[in-house]
């Protein structure tokens, strides 16, 4: 927290940049890295572009170029997450060994999580696809086509990294119309086929709306090369969720039974009813001494009616 | 398009798993983009009718609104969750006092200008801004009213700074963020003087095949505070040695309040006779020779009884001790003589 660092923040601005960086409850939808190599190919460069404006507003694309290895050094990658405060990143780089590179990886508390390296085939950018596109920041719809990534643990882990790279901002409500991107994943041939369509609804005979699509670009396929998982220790930590505060429930009280008034049941226990004491005796709060005079005779009790008798008497 | 497996869906990821592979025949050649976008239409048609079904919709001003579950595929965290603040020391305090936090207005009735001033920021009634301080008429006449004010905020801005500091090193302290300096047990080293004598050991320490590295120009190493501990020599004037015996038995004789209790005395002769099963062992309280048991006599499972096992356990560790203490003096003497390496 800022209030636990040493340093305190001079200004407001400063203050609420430092409480964005700090680790809370529910997160910060995750940022992404799109770091450019040594060498880019004119493809592979459109193609981290491409995936700028995918991410658009929660990605940052570093400028100059970095001649880096992830897979060999990746402190360069956690110190630039650190500075920027990006769990996400892409690589893209180009050479003769690993031509149209890409790097996708995750970190978790700026260290590195996992990261799998692909060769992109098939690439065709944004820009080449006549369809309007989605506003940004759009909640793209998901699929997954093929066994393999419920069956193969390295496809899950890509399909993993791949959901939380796409899944796009967190919602509590979403709005119907606004269902307008599809991204398709599907498995063929050691290739993982990745198509993003623009989603129309057309209205049909019943309430559910009938789908139409129209790619909206970019194409491309990445092909597996190498990858760095993260050991079950790790995604375990990672995935601790912090122990949200639930509203205990206070057994017998029922708070509001919808005409605000609050209920409960009070339990007494077993009486015996006819043992009860209900009236109100007065005489019996008279102190003892009253029955038994010195003389050892009872005293008389007085009672109203006593007077009428006197008067009658006299 | 045959859908041998229906598909699992996500909703709070907007995400749906389709488990079927693809036509291997429509992946080839001019195909694919079509067949694709088929299969893509035929899964967002699945999705959107499984959110139009399962999810209520609501109107919210002029737009259909559906609410999200959460996701049930899980997703790895961006940064661990937050550690709970352990509360400071006026939090403490005011937890036990009940003292509740006050909120106060904005607004402050400033009587010197007729007007409600703001509490604080811009256009307070600050009172270091006063042009005018009435002298106290305990204080000095020649004091600056200005000056003491100025110090006295100064002051107290340090107090609390101070306060702050503190407040984290407890923090960090329970937390326990600091990482581990001792080899010896992981636990965090709580106050300046464990991380001094760890930083210490560290630095003395750096002995790898023998051989302690080179101090680099100008370092101290430092010494290794603590109290030593004085053992006398093993060897040496046996008067000496018996009369510290003999004033340690003095001392303890001399707290024991009831010197002899008569029927403690008769319950454990009883239980040594029961033990030993022999008779003829004279027991009288003090340490005696354990007699043999020849093959003939009638003993028992525990021959020698409790007490006399624990006596001579503890005599065997003493010995131990003792050997190993001259041992020990011999290694000592031999590495004050000759080191392996060059320490100075």
């Amino acid at each position: 927290m800022a209030s636990n660092s040493v340093i305190k923040p001079k200004t407001q601005a400063g203050k609420r940049a430092l409480a964005r960086r700090e680790e809370k409850v529910i997160e910060n939808t995750k940022s992404c890295l799109l770091i450019r190599g040594g060498n880019t190919s004119e493809a592979i460069g459109s193609c981290l572009k491409d995936l700028y404006s995918l991410k658009k507003p929660h990605a940052l694309m570093l400028k100059r170029r970095n001649p880096i290895l992830p897979f060999e050094e990746i402190s360069f990658v956690e110190k630039m997450s650190r500075k920027y405060d990006c769990s996400l990143f892409a690589f893209a780089s180009h050479s003769k060994k690993r031509p149209n590179n890409l790097v996708l990886g995750r970190l978790f508390n700026y260290q590195l999580l996992d990261m799998i390296e692909f060769g992109v085939e098939g690439y065709q950018p944004l820009c080449t696809f006549p369809v309007a596109k989605v506003p940004v920041g759009t909640k793209p719809c998901l699929s997954f086509q093929g066994e393999e990534f419920d069956s193969d643990p390295t496809l899950m882990a890509i399909k993993n990294l791949l959901l939380d790279m796409f899944q796009g901002p967190r919602v509590e409500k979403i709005r119907l119309q606004g269902l307008e991107q599809l991204i398709q994943f599907s498995y063929c041939d050691g290739q993982i086929l990745v198509r993003s369509y623009r989603i129309l609804l057309k209205s049909s005979g019943s309430k559910i709306p009938r789908v139409e699509l129209s790619e909206m670009g970019p194409r491309f396929g990445l092909r597996l090369r190498r990858h760095k998982l993260a050991t079950p220790e790790q995604s375990k930590q990672a995935r601790r969720q912090p122990k949200v505060a639930t509203i205990k429930k206070i057994k017998n009280i029922v708070p509001d039974d919808g005409l605000g008034n609050r209920l409960g049941r009070v339990h007494v226990g077993r009486q015996e009813l006819d043992k009860l004491q209900t009236r109100k005796v007065k005489a019996l709060k008279r102190p003892r001494e009253d029955f038994n005079a010195a003389d050892g005779k009872k005293i008389k009790k007085r009672r109203l009616s006593d007077n009428k008798k006197r008067k009658n008497k006299e | 398009l045959a859908t041998s497996v229906p598909p699992t869906f996500d909703l709070g990821l907007l995400l749906i798993n389709n488990p079927n592979p693809l036509d291997p025949a429509s992946t080839r050649g001019p195909e694919l983009e079509p067949y694709l976008a088929a299969v893509a239409r035929e899964n967002a048609q699945s999705l959107l009718s499984e959110i139009w079904q399962r999810l209520p919709a609501e109107r919210v001003e002029d737009a259909v609104v559906a609410p999200l579950p959460p996701p049930s595929t899980p997703l790895p965290r961006e940064k661990p969750p937050p550690k709970p603040k352990p509360p400071s020391r006026w939090e403490e305090f005011a937890r036990l006092k009940s003292i509740r936090r006050n909120k106060k207005e904005q607004a402050v009735w400033d009587e010197a200008t007729g007007e409600w001033r703001p509490r604080w920021g811009y256009g307070r009634a600050d009172p270091s801004k006063e042009w005018l301080l009435e002298v106290p008429a305990s204080a000095d006449p020649n004091e600056d009213q200005f000056g003491r004010l100025k110090k006295e905020k100064k002051e107290r801005v340090a107090k609390n700074e101070l306060q702050r500091l503190k407040n984290i090193s407890r923090n960090m302290r329970l937390g326990g963020t600091l990482p581990a300096l001792s080899a010896g047990g992981g636990g965090a080293t709580s106050s300046s003087k464990e991380l001094k004598r760890a930083l210490v050991v560290a630095k003395r320490s750096d002995a790898s095949v023998g051989q302690f590295s080179a101090k680099v120009g100008g370092e101290k190493v430092g010494h290794l505070q603590g109290r030593r501990r004085h053992f006398l020599p093993n060897t040496g004037s046996l008067t000496a040695e018996r009369g510290i015996q003999e004033q340690v038995l003095k001392e303890l004789a001399a707290r024991r309040t009831d010197p002899l209790n008569t029927e403690r005395a008769v319950n454990r002769l009883q239980q040594q006779r029961e033990q030993s099963g022999d008779a003829a062992n004279a027991v009288d309280g003090r340490r005696r020779p354990q007699k043999k048991k020849t093959a003939g006599k009638v003993s028992t499972e525990g021959g020698k009884s409790r007490r006399q096992n624990a006596r001579d356990s503890k005599s065997r560790k003493y010995k131990k001790a003792a050997a190993s203490g001259r041992a020990n003096q011999k290694m000592k003497s031999l590495m004050k003589s000759k080191t392996l390496g060059k320490r100075k």
